[in-house]
């Protein structure tokens, strides 16, 4: 996973951009930037020709893909300086995706990012951003006055990503979705970095928390289902993870939680017992994807979606 | 999937890329030639560019390229670890510099506005040309580098001064999310006007403290994230609080800040072994670190100053003189047995 690039982002089509290219329709199609194993070209000099075109200025939504070419290690680095060195040309930039790999091109927990912490004072206007890849990845110390949508797809977020996130000036942030994954690939965060954020403390805008793909999840479900937060959010995601019947009993036990009006479960690890009381419990409940552990030389396994 | 046709692209002009071998010239190159994309790593033929040259990216890393002239026009140009002395004014770059280690490089055009400008171990470099405007400027290790010019604005990336030890202010304005003057140790203040967002790494620099309009930015110690005890009041740390750090490269960051020998006395170290040698006396010292490879550190005397230094050695370590013939560079203490130490 995932398996297709995007064909819309920020509400319009996205095409990529192809070195030669002599026009584009700013208005109306998304620029997507990425090159192949045998490609010629790099990001950066894509986006340097995308940037040279006369009405680039118009450009409210980027899309970054597969920057790697034949060297599979390299990181967005030179693509996120590259970004912010034709800031000037991108002055009305609201949304950015950095990062549309597919697997065929590059696992997720494979990506190498890098520290974005020069994109926030770049792109003042940034509503939307959205990374795949976790390894390397630091946003720094920022501000980010009209950002309303954070999404971070790892298979193993750093715990300092995470502190970076948690710590945001984002006074607009509704939308919070953070893929911690595995300490396998890297994610080392625990329960106990979101205490301020379950405790009600940061971004007073917050709809909807999503904390997917967590090899925690027991853990998570039962520090988030006495989190005073719940009272002010509508949707809570806690999907691709490993949880199970002990986390599940922590999230039926919470008045707050029966009041959401969305929970994301999807592939989990419940029994059809389970199920059955959580679909009585109020909110619109996503129980699909219904996993079964596996068990190698005794031991229990619960695998999060992403593991490859 | 199939992407739909963009209605307002028209079909793609066919790139022009040029390849140019070690030993192939480009005397025969036209005034006024106009490529996507030419590569001449390691050529040894050329020592110029002809005359107008547009080219969108020019490679010629490791090139006996001399001088970068002519008008050239491109976005991307790379001449790292090159020959070139000079890249003239004229030249007009737009996206990218990078001249890594070129060992003969002094003059660069004015008014360059690339918005990455790499110019990392050019030791000969020592001034940098007005006009210049990039959003990351990497003047890491050029250490003939006295000043950086008044007029140097920085669009908001990164400035790299590591160990640029001469230089001795930051420009009076700019803003940048991560400045490195790590091991510049002339740099003692920040300038009011001069902005960083997101981290500074402050090791070995002439900083004292964070000045009040940086207050809240992220410290580093040679790329190890810090606070501001451990890099500006690194004797408030206490023996507990670094034994308990969970991070290995902060631990030793803190380790070293707080000073080994002072670590040593108040972690009651074990002694492994005690000798004498013309310095005096000579201790090798254990303490043992969670989750770490133990710390082991050599005390020892100097024979001219009579300062004692402590210095950290393997754990595999047993005796002082197997220590201090391993500070030297003998795996084999046998090989180490010095006539006469100064």
């Amino acid at each position: 996973m995932p398996y297709d690039t995007l064909t819309t982002f920020f509400g319009k089509p996205v095409e990529d951009f192809q070195s030669g290219m002599e026009a584009w329709d700013f208005a109306r199609t998304v620029p997507r930037f990425r090159i192949d194993y045998d490609s010629q070209d790099t990001v950066p000099m894509l986006l340097a020709a995308y940037a040279a075109l006369p009405g680039a200025e118009a450009t409210d939504a980027l899309v970054v893909g597969a920057w790697q070419g034949d060297a599979s290690e390299a990181s967005s680095q030179e693509v996120v300086e590259a970004l912010v060195s034709y800031a000037e040309r991108f002055p009305d930039l609201r949304a950015l995706f950095l990062g549309d790999i597919v697997s065929e091109e590059n696992e997720i927990s494979w990506i190498n990012q890098s520290d974005l912490s020069a994109l926030w004072p770049a792109f003042p206007n940034l509503e939307h951003l959205q990374v795949r890849g976790g390894n390397d990845l630091a946003l720094g110390r920022f501000e980010a006055p009209r950002l309303t949508t954070l999404i971070l797809e790892s298979g193993g977020l750093p715990r300092r990503a995470v502190q970076d996130a948690l710590a945001a000036g984002a006074p607009e942030l509704r939308h919070l979705e953070l893929w911690l994954g595995t300490d396998n690939y890297g994610g080392d965060s625990t329960p106990d970095d979101f205490a301020d954020l379950f405790a009600g403390r940061l971004f007073p805008k917050l709809n909807t928390l999503a904390l997917r793909d967590c090899d925690y999840a027991d853990a998570l479900a039962a520090a988030v289902a006495e989190a005073p937060l719940l009272e002010r959010i509508a949707t809570l995601d806690l999907s691709l993870g490993n949880l199970s019947d002990a986390g599940a009993e922590a999230l039926l036990a919470s008045p707050a939680v029966a009041k959401l009006s969305r929970l994301d479960l999807h592939h989990h690890f419940l029994t059809d017992a389970m199920m059955a009381r959580l679909e009585r419990l109020g909110p619109a409940v996503d129980l699909s994807e219904q996993q079964d552990e596996e068990e190698y030389g005794g031991e229990i396994y619960r695998s999060i979606a992403v593991s490859e | 999937m199939s992407p739909r046709r963009n209605p307002a692209a028209p079909a793609r002009r066919e790139p022009a890329r040029r390849v140019l071998r070690p030993h192939e010239s480009l005397a025969d190159a036209e005034a006024g030639l106009v490529l996507d994309q030419l590569d001449m790593p390691g050529n040894e033929a050329a020592r110029t560019l002809p005359e107008g040259l547009v080219c969108h990216r020019l490679r010629a890393p490791d090139s006996r390229l001399e001088e970068v002239g002519g008008g050239l026009r491109c976005r991307e140009l790379v001449l790292d670890g090159s020959a070139v002395a000079r890249i003239a004014d004229g030249v007009r770059i737009d996206y990218r510099l990078s001249a890594r280690a070129c060992q003969r490089l002094k003059a660069l055009p004015a008014d360059l506005r690339a918005g990455i400008v790499d110019l990392r171990d050019c030791l000969a470099l020592e001034s940098l040309s007005p006009g210049l405007s990039p959003a990351f400027l990497d003047l890491e290790g050029c250490t003939a580098l006295a000043r950086l010019p008044d007029d140097l604005t920085l669009r908001g990336g990164r400035l790299n001064l590591r160990d640029c030890a001469l230089i001795d202010a930051l420009p009076s304005r700019g803003c940048v999310a991560q400045l490195d003057i790590a091991g510049c140790g002339r740099i003692d203040h920040i300038p009011e006007d001069f902005r960083v967002t997101s981290w500074i790494d402050v090791a070995g620099s002439g900083l004292a403290a964070l000045p009040d309009h940086l207050a809240g930015v992220g410290l580093r110690w040679r790329g190890v994230p810090v606070d501001d005890r451990i890099a500006f009041r690194p004797h408030e740390l206490g023996v507990a609080e670094i034994l308990g750090e969970r991070n290995a490269e902060r631990r030793r960051v803190m380790l070293e800040r707080f000073g080994f020998e002072a670590f040593m006395a108040a972690a009651e170290a074990v002694e492994l072994d005690a000798d004498h040698d013309p310095g005096g006396p000579r201790q090798l010292l254990r303490v043992e670190l969670d989750g770490d490879e133990p710390l082991v550190c050599v005390s020892v005397g100097c024979p001219s100053t009579g300062r004692r230094y402590f210095l950290r050695v393997p754990p595999t370590m047993t005796t002082c003189h197997q220590a201090v013939a391993w500070t030297a560079g003998f795996d084999d203490p046998a090989d180490y047995a010095p006539l006469v130490e100064t």
